[in-house]
């Protein structure tokens, strides 16, 4: 297992590569001119040149990727922002941490109602719940966030006053982006619980624990949830993946400072080293959420298991044999 | 009189009465199974011989009570064991019944053991279910199962995609008999499994049998499984019984059309025929069965009178009964 873990953190560093020049090469050949943008259009030729030394702008594009590629690579240096002058790597970290709250605490709610939600529509199907379950969550998931929260703002924070409508300073501020965002996801979630687990009751083996004199409750929850999780468990891991990488329009909404809003600003202002560092760095927390799902398939489904024991055993037995 | 009660026989283990089972779709009513009745006693086993769709499954499943509603439901008849009448039980006594006097092996190994639970934990289910056991106590019967099913107990632990398909119905058999159930009911145990595991599996299914005394419904549509395992036989055409008896009779004398046909379609050692006679036709529809004989249509000695109602069942000798208005000798 620990084996398969590392092999596959190792398979990172191609991806995270490509994805680098991939970014580098997107904002390098994108229109515009960061150093006009930042000396104003009416500045100087000169001015402007001088901008464009400053920021090595001059210098040919393989030879900025080489120089960018190799401070990413020894140092950890996702270079400076060309706006704040600040090194980027610092700006990402300090923001990380609120969009990780954000989408920790919206994947809880989303759980907590998407999975029960998911399961009683499952076991009553056709019931007033199920028929109901679907209808809201096909709102749920049709509707942007965006939308979602403007009207979370108009009716909580203009209308009722309950709440407060932008920052995220404690738990009153954070009230409203997690229910905005995690709704979304826990309409998705109950709609992947809900198809898994009818999938599953159908199968013979749930015959077989009827044929037992098993009980309904326990029919459920040990027999059919256990086998309908590792589509669940993608859904969840494939939101949380995007959720840490920043709920943009939430978090622009709500005026959140995280990710998703820096690497906004970032593009707008063509500050190509935070969008290149911001990118990355999703990149990143974006395959560790990958792996962490394929790892968890591994504890729920023992075939899956089985199948990364077996390939240790055989190399182990290869490495015997040259000994 | 004196004779007669000195001869009167011990009371059934199962006795099923007149049942009926209909699937009430939205546009037709599927008839599965219509009127069925035969009797089992104890130790003994009955072969239930049919094709495909002929309702012997979901007499099964009735008298498990686990036939799925809606939209089957079971619209009359009787199903007593033990002369307790089935039909009127709650779920809740139902659940005490299943797995425990009554159990069921289904059709096919593969996919009726769950795959994220050792073999070991779902034989242990049924055992807890039903004994009020210590964990060690569970355990060990557990293991005492697997070995008398003839896999070895360390195998506790793995899981079923670890496990060929043989291996996997000898674990089926383990959790159907683990709680020595008075009847067993059999849907086609060897269906899936290839010829030689076949033979093991009947072999080792006769030899428990014996051991626990359990009373077998065996569901087939292979009269060779039915010469080998059963004592009496039950021809199962379009939800009905057709024709019934002990083995020899059946195998010696059958009178109904059908069981000729079925026995026509047979491949024979003694005689060299060129080709095989199937029956023609195809089985009715059950949503649109006719108010005769539904084995008119196919049948080779038909009459204008086959089509005056359903035919009356005749007891052509003791124990053997026939379907069919050519059985009385007309």
């Amino acid at each position: 297992m620990w084996k398969y873990i590392l092999k596959r953190l190792l398979m990172m560093i191609p991806v995270l590569l490509g994805v680098l020049l991939l970014v580098f090469m997107l904002n390098a050949f994108s229109p515009g001119d960061p150093a006009t943008q930042l000396v104003g259009e009416n500045a100087s030729a000169e001015a402007i040149e001088a901008m464009r030394e400053q920021l090595g702008l001059n210098k040919p594009v393989v030879q900025r990727f080489i120089d960018y590629a190799a401070g990413v690579v020894t140092r950890l240096d996702l270079g400076t922002s060309y706006q704040s002058r600040c090194p980027v790597r610092d700006e990402i970290l300090e923001r990380f941490p609120t969009t990780a709250l954000l989408a920790a605490l919206s994947m809880l709610l989303a759980i907590a109602i998407g999975l029960p939600a998911g399961i009683i529509s499952a076991t009553k199907q056709y019931s007033l719940f199920d028929r109901l379950g679907t209808v809201v969550s096909m709102i749920g998931v049709s509707m942007p966030n965006f939308w979602q929260g403007l009207m979370n703002i108009l009716v909580f924070a203009v209308m009722l006053s309950w709440l407060p409508a932008s920052g995220f300073y404690g738990p009153k501020y954070w009230i409203l982006p997690v229910l905005t965002v995690g709704t979304s996801s826990a309409a998705t979630i109950c709609r992947m619980t809900r198809s898994s687990m009818l999938e599953v009751v159908r199968q013979d083996y749930i015959r077989t624990a009827r044929a037992k004199g098993q009980t309904e409750s326990n029919i459920i929850l040990r027999h059919t949830l256990k086998n309908a999780l590792i589509p669940i468990i993608t859904v969840i891991g494939m939101q949380l993946g995007g959720l840490l990488c920043g709920a943009t329009l939430t978090e622009s909404i709500f005026a959140i400072s995280g990710l998703g809003r820096y690497m906004l600003d970032a593009i707008k202002a063509r500050n190509f080293p935070a969008v290149q560092g911001s990118v990355l760095f999703l990149a990143v927390v974006f395959s560790v959420c990958n792996l962490l799902v394929d790892v968890i398939y591994a504890f729920v489904d023992p075939r899956i298991r089985s199948m990364y024991v077996k390939k240790g055993k055989k190399s182990a037995g290869a490495d015997a044999g040259q000994a | 009189m004196d004779k007669t009660t000195d001869m009167v026989p011990a009371a059934p283990l199962l006795r099923v009465s007149d049942l009926r089972i209909h699937f009430e779709m939205e546009r037709e009513v599927v008839e599965a199974v219509n009127g069925m009745s035969f009797e089992l006693l104890k130790g003994e086993t009955l072969g239930f011989v049919g094709e495909t769709g002929a309702g012997k499954t979901t007499t099964a499943l009735g008298i498990m009570r686990l036939v799925q509603t809606p939209p089957g439901r079971v619209v009359a008849g009787s199903i007593a064991l033990n002369g307790e009448e089935l039909l009127e039980k709650s779920e809740a006594e139902m659940r005490k019944i299943r797995g425990n006097k009554i159990s069921m092996i289904f059709q096919d190994p593969m996919t009726s053991l769950n795959p994220v639970l050792t073999v070991g934990e779902q034989i242990q289910e049924v055992i807890r279910l039903h004994n009020d056991i210590s964990d060690a106590e569970a355990v060990k019967r557990t293991v005492d199962m697997l070995e008398m099913v003839g896999i070895p107990g360390e195998r506790y632990n793995e899981y079923p995609h670890q496990f060929s398909g043989g291996m996997k119905q000898r674990v089926v058999i383990a959790i159907a008999l683990a709680c020595s159930p008075e009847l067993l009911i059999a849907d086609e145990p060897t269906t899936a499994l290839d010829v030689t595991i076949q033979a093991q599996v009947l072999d080792m299914m006769r030899e428990l049998k014996e051991k626990i005394g359990t009373s077998v419904l065996m569901i087939t549509h292979d009269l060779g499984v039915i010469a080998e395992t059963c004592d009496k036989v039950a021809i199962v055409y379009a939800g009905q019984i057709v024709e019934s008896g002990t083995v020899w009779q059946i195998f010696d004398n059958p009178q109904h059309p059908y069981t000729r046909g079925l026995f026509d379609s047979l491949p024979s050692l003694d005689k060299e025929v060129r080709r095989l006679k199937p029956i023609e036709g195809l089985v009715p529809n059950p949503a649109d069965l006719p108010p005769y004989c539904s084995f008119y249509e196919r049948c080779g000695r038909r009459a204008e009178a086959c089509r005056a109602g359903e035919p009356e069942t005749v007891e052509v000798e003791p124990g053997h009964r026939v379907m069919c208005r050519c059985a009385r000798g007309e």
